[in-house]
């Protein structure tokens, strides 16, 4: 088993990575790490993967399913109001491949990408791919971790070709409020960049605030990238489903690039995501009231603790302030691990800067969250009180 | 209407590189084993994320294939990495063996990495003895010619050795110093259940292990144990 020493100084992915194979090696851990739904894919997404293994399942077009792009361009416009056609839209092997090939159909060597701070850090490697370079734009816990146009405006350049927005937020939580969201149009129009939308999580903004989508504002569809997919909102993880609606020629350029990345998306796999496309939501009305009961057993439990957090207003993680007990995020999660057996993430994994700060997920059923409460709770009471001794 | 700004230059090379679409295949009914294994992983709840380098069983399997036929020895914990058909098992393999800059030599069937390359940035030549820092080969190039090439090539030249035919018993790990720095590329079952594989030694495996994951962090779960199930039956 790795040492403390050993991965102190690991960073992002790579830290995450460590993090979990260390709980692996633990029997009986609660992971409160991964951003991967405990829960199943719901039976009637299920039930049409089995019937398509009846028939015949060929090779899918590199573009993905005609059928899977249609449903999901109509419901952009029902949900969205946005006026997308299947031309619009390309099915790749989840929203982290999506990303990938965005920023290659994006980015020249010397480009650069305002990318708000903290950040999902696996997307590093796919900017660092295109040879352009990350600016990293603060946010912070005084506004809920909302990515200011002020502090984006300072950081855009000559060089400035992208803004990579991902509302809501993973790590933070936070999203970007309508005002903010029209004033980063604004901006992106005012300086000719374009904005890359991750609304991976769009369906899971909490009340009384709801999920703006970019490329739905006024003027905005010429100049918005958005990655979303089935992952999240439908519990289908392992099925690998992302897509992209975008411009047409955009489109066709990920087109070109996919076909030397990774192929067609899994043809089962897109079968079992065109049943999740057609349906009413109605199963994502289900998750996000359970997802609801979590969050506010979570964050009772970590306020409990002592632990602050700005209000976590979209998807599935709390973004907690460690620093009251005196020890860095790092050395914390690794004491909780060995100590407490649960798993959860510093924010250095998201983000150089945030030595003191912890992600925590909320997928995990609530008997297991009540647990990893009550597991955390001595490990952090015994800091508390070195700290204050 | 078009998009707001001009795209990324590579996309005009790339272009030129696109491969034809595969053709409609009618005839890719699911075989009744494969069927069975997918309803059963279903009923496991097998939907969500697998381990990064793929489902163990199947990774056991890829290794000890690749032992029987070449008599190499293949780790499967630390050595296999199961990818998103042989498209992904090559572009994982050259964006990661190589820096933008180098020359990654193709003597045969260049234009499967033409766009890869592209998207690296790398030289791609057909000549192994230049200064190259990869070389690409296949099993179905006879015996003879793969050990020119190999003894042409610089000998800290990493080899990208791609299993696309049944028979062939050569492989490039087999020859003396070559075995840490051979990488294994293939695919398994038909294209629609897009699973391939890289094997390499555990150092080299780490990084290309790495670097599929931010491509699209594991390969479709349910296609993993379809693969799993046909190689059973063979």
């Amino acid at each position: 088993m790795r040492t403390l020493g050993e991965i102190r100084n690991l960073e992002g992915t790579q830290l995450r990575n460590a993090l979990m194979d260390l709980a692996k090696e633990i029997p009986d851990a609660i992971a409160l790490g991964r951003g991967d739904p405990d829960l199943a894919t719901p039976e009637f997404i299920v039930e049409a993967a089995k019937r398509s293994l009846l028939g015949p399942l060929p090779n899918a077009p590199l573009a993905g399913l005609p059928d899977l792009r249609a449903a999901i361009a109509a419901n952009a416009q029902r949900d969205h109001g946005i006026s997308a056609g299947p031309e619009n839209v390309m099915i790749t092997t989840g929203g982290q491949e999506a990303l990938f090939l965005v920023m290659n159909a994006l980015l020249n060597p010397g480009d650069e990408i305002l990318v708000p701070d903290p950040r999902y850090s696996s997307y590093d490697q796919a900017i660092e791919h295109t040879g352009a370079v990350s600016v990293r734009v603060p946010t912070s816990a005084t506004d809920n971790f909302d990515l200011d146009p002020s502090e984006v405006e300072k950081k855009i350049t000559p060089k400035t070709k992208a803004l990579l927005l991902v509302s809501p937020s993973n790590p933070t939580g936070g999203i970007v409020m309508p005002s903010n969201a029209a004033r980063l149009a604004a901006l992106a129009q005012k300086h000719n960049f374009v904005i890359v939308s991750d609304e991976i999580y769009g369906k899971f903004v909490w009340e009384p605030h709801r999920h703006v989508s970019m490329a739905s504002l006024p003027g905005m569809l010429e100049r918005v990238i958005i990655i979303s997919g089935f992952s999240k909102a439908y519990a289908m993880t392992g099925w690998r489903v992302g897509y992209v609606i975008a411009a047409q020629d955009v489109i066709k350029a990920l087109v070109t690039i996919k076909a030397h990345t990774t192929g067609p998306v899994a043809t089962l796999s897109q079968k079992a995501a065109l049943a999740a496309a057609l349906s009413d939501d109605s199963c994502v009305q289900t998750f996000r009231d359970i997802y609801s009961e979590r969050r506010q057993l979570l964050g009772d439990g970590l306020s409990a603790m002592g632990l602050k957090y700005g209000e976590p207003r979209g998807g599935f993680f709390f973004w907690a302030d460690s620093s009251v007990l005196g020890v860095r995020a790092m050395e914390l999660c690794y004491l909780i691990l060995m100590h407490g057996k649960v798993l959860i993430f510093p924010g250095t994994a998201f983000g150089e800067a945030w030595i003191n700060y912890l992600r925590i997920t909320t997928l995990q059923p609530t008997h297991v969250l009540r647990e990893a409460i009550e597991r955390m709770s001595p490990v952090l009471q015994n800091l508390s009180n070195q700290s204050s001794s | 209407m078009p998009f707001a700004i001009p795209l990324a230059n590579r996309i005009e090379s790339l272009l030129q590189k696109l491969p034809a679409e595969s053709p409609f295949t009618p005839d890719s009914l699911v075989s009744p084993h494969v069927k069975t294994a997918i309803e059963q992983a279903l009923d496991r709840g097998e939907t969500h994320y697998t381990d990064r380098p793929g489902i163990l069983p199947l990774r056991e399997r890829i290794a000890s294939a690749l032992s029987r036929r070449f008599a190499i020895q293949t780790n499967a914990k630390s050595d296999v990495i199961v990818t998103c058909g042989i498209t992904e098992a090559r572009f994982v393999a050259t964006q990661q063996v190589l820096k933008a800059g180098e020359i990654l030599a193709a003597p045969v069937s260049s234009e499967r990495l033409s766009g890869a390359a592209i998207l690296r940035r790398v030289e791609l030549t057909p000549n192994p003895r230049v200064e190259i820092r990869s070389l690409y080969l296949t099993s179905s190039t006879p015996e003879p010619i793969l050990r020119l090439h190999i003894e042409a090539a610089p000998p800290a030249a990493f080899i990208l050795y791609e299993v696309d035919e049944e028979s062939s018993k050569f492989h490039p790990a087999q020859l003396a110093g070559c075995e840490s720095r051979s990488v294994t590329l293939g695919s398994l079952g038909a294209e629609s259940w897009r699973v391939g594989y890289l094997t390499a030694p555990g150092v080299v495996s780490a990084g290309l292990r790495d670097f599929k994951q931010s491509l699209t962090i594991c390969t479709t779960n349910l296609s993993q144990w379809a693969m799993l199930a046909a190689l059973e039956a063979e």
